[in-house]
């Protein structure tokens, strides 16, 4: 690739108004579910448009600006929210990266729930059970599940390996599965296994 | 079931559920399913849960007027330039 041309002004608004806009609603979508707050995903979403206008050189036309917006989101909820938050981040790294490598894969804690079970939880328990999970798990299921993202694009979203995207994911989706055993047991799902 | 056969079942099981498999990996995984139910049964399960979240989970449209506040503050910015 030879050197990028910076935009003309009129360029930039087409580029910012074809490419960047009609994702707006993916944009708040992912704000939200970050956020689990209407107003800071209206602001999360604002300033990343505007982020997105003011590093408007560093994208490439025809690539994939989804993604890049969906990174530059993300980083500015890392900036803005996590610092703010009182909440430790609770994921422990270490425990992630070596999930594939350790026996607890082993562990099938899928047995005792269901498909039929799955099958019955209405929107809310789905939802909630999504949204208790901590953040940086939360991110890999929508990015993943709901978004659609390759696991490609999500590295580069998060910025870290595509290995760690896959243990993270999988891991996520333990603690999905157990948190939707839960609410089917408070529910009174039995398992008929048992 | 070997723990490391049962982790590379894993690895494959999430590759074809997340539509990122090949044509070969995906045959392979079917192949094993026929064979071993405890796979089968995770592969259905994984599978539902993916579903219930795209199904359940439906986005919304982004808030009335933000599109517009969004675009009048990029043409003040543009202007002001």
């Amino acid at each position: 690739m030879g050197e990028r041309m910076s935009y003309e002004s009129k360029d930039k608004q087409r580029v910012f108004n074809e490419e960047f806009m009609p994702h707006i609603d993916a944009m708040y979508n992912f704000a939200y579910r970050l956020t689990l707050d209407e107003d800071d995903a209206k602001d999360l979403v604002q300033e990343t448009f505007m982020k997105a206008y003011r590093f408007i050189n560093s994208f490439e036309t025809g690539t994939n600006a989804k993604a890049w917006l969906f990174r530059i989101l993300k980083n500015s909820f890392i900036n803005n929210y996590r610092k703010k938050s009182k909440q430790p981040n609770k994921v422990d790294y270490q425990e992630v990266e070596s999930f594939y490598n350790s026996d607890s894969v082993n562990e099938n804690i899928t047995t005792d729930l269901r498909v039929e079970t799955v099958q019955h939880l209405i929107g809310d328990e789905i939802t909630n059970a999504l949204n208790s999970l901590d953040v940086d798990f939360r991110t890999v299921i929508i990015l993943c599940d709901l978004e659609g993202f390759t696991y490609e694009e999500m590295a580069k979203i998060l910025d870290i390996p595509i290995g760690t995207v896959r243990s993270r994911l999988h891991r996520a989706r333990n603690l999905l599965k157990e948190k939707l055993k839960q609410y089917a047991s408070s529910l009174g799902y039995k398992d008929k296994r048992k | 079931m070997e723990v490391e056969q049962k982790q590379a079942c894993t690895e494959l099981l999430e590759l074809v559920i997340d539509g990122q498999a090949t044509q070969k990996q995906h045959d392979e995984l079917m192949g094993h399913l026929e064979k071993c139910e405890e796979c089968r049964e995770e592969y259905l399960l994984s599978k539902s849960i993916k579903d219930s979240l795209k199904n359940h989970i439906k986005p919304s449209t982004s808030p009335t007027g933000l599109a517009n506040s969004i675009q009048n503050k990029i043409s003040e910015t543009a202007f002001l330039k």
